[in-house]
């Protein structure tokens, strides 16, 4: 283990032991297992139903069908005569009618509150023995769902297998499931291998609209959901799953979820045998993002649009307690991913958030985004390994297509060393089409690529434009061929700097991190600004006094300090979100590159040391010039800024310590070299 | 094989998300030095607490079209008033000033919330318009010749019609059709009229800045008929039909039209590109 590596681990380790406890558990959800994937995707059954639901007010029916085409009409009014003898008004009653595999259940055209479910718990669901959530609400062992299925749930599916739940209107809107803010889950399918859902809309809801627990086998088809405080879709630890045809909008999280999907390609390379879940034909829109993959492991996802969210879709490894981390293999093919810039903060910001979800007005577009997350952003993988991201449509991002990052292991509560840089690997984006619409037409992203810098075998399309680091590892025509990859164990630290500002994000007290850009900070504002200009502030009156004190009738050296004041104001410039993704932070480290140098070679004849020092720091500028706009340096552990942050701060000191000394009063090791006039010797070895 | 189970975990939390903010952690340890708890992991977001309160209560009174009556305290009702203006063209335009409510048109059709819904407009007695905002305009033809009485009612999304002490919370203005031709006014975009060319139906939006007139609503067509949208926008922009992907150049001052045939089922929303601004939503049955 290299000393870096062991270094990181260390701190890694004693930071989670410092760390994990406290951490804040939301959402908590009962133990569960990935299932043993012996399922399989259900397919679906058109024959006639089995259990019938409908209401009774039959002028309301029948205006609800008289659009319908002729032939539907009829078959609804069928069925409505059917179902009037023999049917179900509630939802919930035909699924407790459900006694064997593989029935049907149809529900015609209607509003359905399941008035039945609505009230509160009395009696001994009041007075169940589980641990409460962070939230609140209790975390309910299956047998406690079994017992109390309404605590949480409007309509609970509780073990039942290879049911087909399906409406019967012309569109997914005739058939309304509706919790009114009163529940946690709209539908709740719990160890229910098999399920298939069809046609219909739920919404409303403080968690998830419809949500699958540990099922193998299911499959949502034509369903939409809206308006929930967390998710629209919440598929988690499911094996055998299909999303085709669905929408989703209005979700304080994500439209789709398929969390912890079954983790069957872990340690396997691009080539797997098969996807755990796949999702296709769906639109996901006005979240806080399309999709979300928080251990969306061997999810494959192909043709969808996510549109007009803060983000269109992410993955990552970021959060404890999700079986299957680190995220990995999940494939995104032919999706239009675009112009998801909302900005939803202004609602925690302006008050909105803090009311009672029923009374934010999520129907009006209102959306509380319930984590920090950048906005503008098309792809984000904050940890993740083996994704590919290949062929997609990605435009009109205010920020950037595609953001990757890196999470070490503690934050999800793993405390291993050897796993604290597990994220982010093997992340491919090639034959994307960036900027550019489905009609050809140019709609630029701000920036193709944000990228932390750690990882290895990451690589992205040679197409990219704009990009942050400039030079990014190249991907070759075929899986796995990188071209000037390295292989960081820490991102750059402004990068790093930024974020753990960006992080300090609280939706319930409101607290919006002033200095982060996520947020609306702009220019001065902006964390990255006021780093770079206390930055420069500092060498600028240290090296200003230094030039004055020690290389004032120095030509070259001057020309080297004027270089030097050009370069941090251009560092400066640099870190402004308009430029951060050109060439500017290069050419500034170049020049500030170049004064260290040029003031180093002057410097080494009065304090050798200190002259060599100083080299050493303008090489390592130099170094890191080359590195984020040519090619990354490979074999290093730590990119060069690193090490030059490090020995910047003692230069600074020691400079202090130089520029106030008194010519004559130079230490011992530099009172040969003092003998000879200083400005002689130097411009005698000044590089031109 | 791999997921058979092998990954049993404790007690676990479903909280997913962009989660880039984590990494910063890192930059805590290993910057930092592992001083002080960061506060930088993600908390639990806002409140999720659930709704209790009343939706009133169902009547067995019905207004005409049979929608039954749904009953709440006058403390918590809505309210409207209703006001009419000659419009220096054509008709009249109308006012409905509501308090305790919101118009909200993509939730129709789904259960009663209070203080939310939509609103109908009766000329005499007879229903000629659903409104989901503050403004309608009211062409002249659609007013025979002589004095009437125009009523706003409001209802709730799943069409109930909002009552107080049995009596339906409306308000009425009168107004007089003085023999004034029909004029050639803006179509309201919810005119069912058919419209002229190929397309079943013509629906002509203006845009003034931030402002949409009409207010954006919700039109239901069904599957195969064409549709002409009519944009006319004060800056250039560009009109986008979402899940058919069309598109039409705005240019500034000047109506842009974008023709389609719905073929394709769903709900699919009509924006501009430029201004960011939803126009309308279209639902194809």
């Amino acid at each position: 283990m290299p000393w870096t590596r062991r270094l990181l681990a260390v701190l890694a380790a004693l930071c989670a032991t410092l760390l994990i406890a406290p951490v804040a558990q939301a959402h908590e959800e009962r133990p569960v297992t990935f299932p043993d994937g012996s399922g399989s995707v259900p397919t679906y059954r058109d024959g006639p139903p089995d259990l019938l639901v409908c209401k009774k007010d039959r002028a309301d029916f029948e205006r609800r069908i008289s659009g319908f085409p002729a032939e539907l009409r009829k078959e609804n009014l069928d069925l409505f005569e059917k179902c009037q003898e023999s049917g179900f008004r509630h939802l919930q009653e035909a699924v407790d009618a459900v006694d064997e595999p593989g029935m049907n259940i149809a529900i015609l055209p209607g509003l359905y509150e399941e008035e039945p479910s609505q009230p509160k718990p009395t009696g001994a669901c009041t007075k169940l023995k589980a641990k409460d959530s962070a939230l609140g609400y209790q975390i309910l062992s299956f047998a406690q769902q079994k017992q109390c299925p309404h605590n949480q749930n409007l309509v609970a599916i509780l073990g039942k297998k290879d049911l087909q739940i399906e409406g019967t209107g012309a569109s997914r809107l005739d058939v309304v499931i509706d919790a009114k803010y009163g529940k946690l889950n709209a539908i709740r399918a719990d160890e229910s291998d098999g399920i298939y859902f069809r046609n219909f809309t739920a919404q409303r809801t403080t968690f998830n609209s419809l949500y699958v627990l540990a099922g193998d086998g299911f499959v949502i088809d034509d369903v939409l959901t809206r308006w929930n405080d967390e998710y629209g879709f919440l598929t988690f630890a499911s094996d055998h799953g299909l999303y085709k045809n669905c929408e989703s909008y209005g979700n304080g999280d994500s439209g789709i979820y398929p969390g912890s999907a079954s983790d069957i390609n872990n340690e396997r390379g691009y080539d797997v045998p098969r996807y755990s879940i796949e999702i296709t034909g769906c639109r996901s829109h006005h979240n806080m993002v399309g999709y979300s993959g928080t251990a969306g492991d061997s999810v494959y996802v192909h043709d969808n649009e996510f549109d007009h969210n803060m983000g269109g879709a992410s993955m990552d490894s970021a959060f404890p307690g999700h079986p299957g981390l680190p995220q990995n293999h999940a494939r995104f093919e032919r999706n239009d991913i675009h112009d998801n810039n909302a900005d939803y903060y202004k609602y925690i910001a302006d008050g909105t958030c803090a009311k009672a979800p029923v009374d934010r007005g999520y129907e009006d577009g209102v959306v509380c985004p319930q984590i920090s997350m950048p906005p503008g952003t098309g792809i984000i993988t904050a940890g993740g390994n083996w994704n590919l991201y290949e062929n997609n449509w990605v435009y009109g991002h205010d920020r950037a297509a595609f953001f990757l990052s890196a999470v070490p292991a503690f934050i999800r509560g793993e405390s291993a060393w050897s796993k604290q840089a597990d994220t982010s690997h093997h992340n491919r984006y090639a034959g994307n089409k960036l900027g550019v619409d489905k009609q050809g037409e140019a709609r630029p992203n701000a920036t193709d690529v944000w990228w932390d810098g750690q990882g290895e075998g990451n690589c992205w399309q040679g197409s990219a434009g704009a990009s942050t680091p400039r030079a990014l590892p190249e991907c070759g025509s075929s899986r796995g061929d990188v071209s000037g990859g390295a292989d960081r164990l820490a991102g750059e630290p402004t990068k790093l700097a930024a974020l753990l500002v960006c992080a300090d994000y609280d939706a319930r007290a409101a607290r919006l991190p002033a200095g982060c850009d996520w947020y609306g900070a702009t220019g001065i504002e902006r964390i990255e600004v006021q780093v770079a200009l206390g930055i420069a502030a500092v060498l600028t009156l240290v090296g200003g006094v230094l030039w004055w004190r020690r290389l004032r009738t120095h030509r070259w050296a001057t020309v080297a300090c004027a270089a030097g004041l050009v370069g941090l104001a251009l560092d400066v410039a640099g870190a402004t979100k308009g430029l951060q993704a050109g060439y500017l932070p290069a050419v500034a480290l170049l020049l500030t590159g170049a004064w260290w140098v040029g003031a180093g070679v002057v410097l080494r004849g009065e304090r050798p040391w200190f002259g060599w020092v100083t080299v050493a720091l303008g090489v390592l500028t130099l170094l890191d010039a080359f590195d984020k706009a040519v090619v990354m340096l490979p074999w290093i552990p730590l990119g060069p800024a690193w090490i030059r942050g490090l020995l910047g701060v003692v230069w600074v000191i020691w400079a202090v310590v130089v520029a106030a000394s008194r010519a004559g009063e130079a230490p011992a090791v530099a009172e040969a070299d003092e003998e000879q006039p200083p400005p002689t010797v130097a411009e005698a070895e000044v590089p031109v | 094989m791999r997921g058979a189970g092998v990954r049993g975990v404790g007690a676990r939390s479903v909280r997913r998300g962009a989660g880039a903010v984590a990494v910063a952690l890192l930059l805590v340890g290993v910057m930092a030095g592992c001083s002080d708890r960061p506060t930088t992991h993600h908390k639990p977001g806002t409140s999720h607490e659930e709704a209790s309160g009343s939706t009133g209560r169902l009547l067995d009174r019905e207004d005409e079209s049979g929608h039954r009556y749904r009953q709440v305290d006058a403390a918590d009702a809505p309210s409207v008033e209703l006001a009419v203006r000659p419009d220096s063209v054509d008709g009249w335009n109308v006012r409905l000033s509501v308090h305790a409510f919101r118009f909200t048109p993509d939730s129709v059709g789904g259960g009663a919330l209070p203080g939310r819904g939509h609103a109908h407009l009766y000329l005499d007695d007879r229903k000629i318009a659903r409104v989901y905002g503050e403004w309608y305009h009211l062409p002249a033809s659609a007013v025979p010749k002589g004095a009437h009485t125009l009523t706003a009612r409001l209802y709730a999304d799943d069409h109930t019609v909002w009552a107080v002490d049995g009596k339906p919370v409306e308000s009425t203005a009168e107004l007089s059709q003085a023999g004034r031709g029909s004029g050639h006014g803006h179509d309201d975009g919810g005119s069912d009229a058919p419209d002229e060319g190929s397309a079943d139906r013509t629906v002509t939006i203006t845009v003034d800045g931030k402002s949409v007139e009409p207010p954006p609503g919700r039109i239901e067509l069904k599957k195969g008929q064409r549709i002409r949208l009519s944009v006319t926008s004060d800056r250039a922009d560009t009109l986008h039909v979402h899940g058919y992907d069309k598109e039409a150049d705005l240019p500034a001052g000047r109506a842009g039209t974008l023709t389609l045939t719905l073929d394709r089922t769903g709900l699919f929303e009509v924006e501009t590109h430029g201004s960011g601004l939803l126009l309308m939503q279209l639902v194809v049955r």
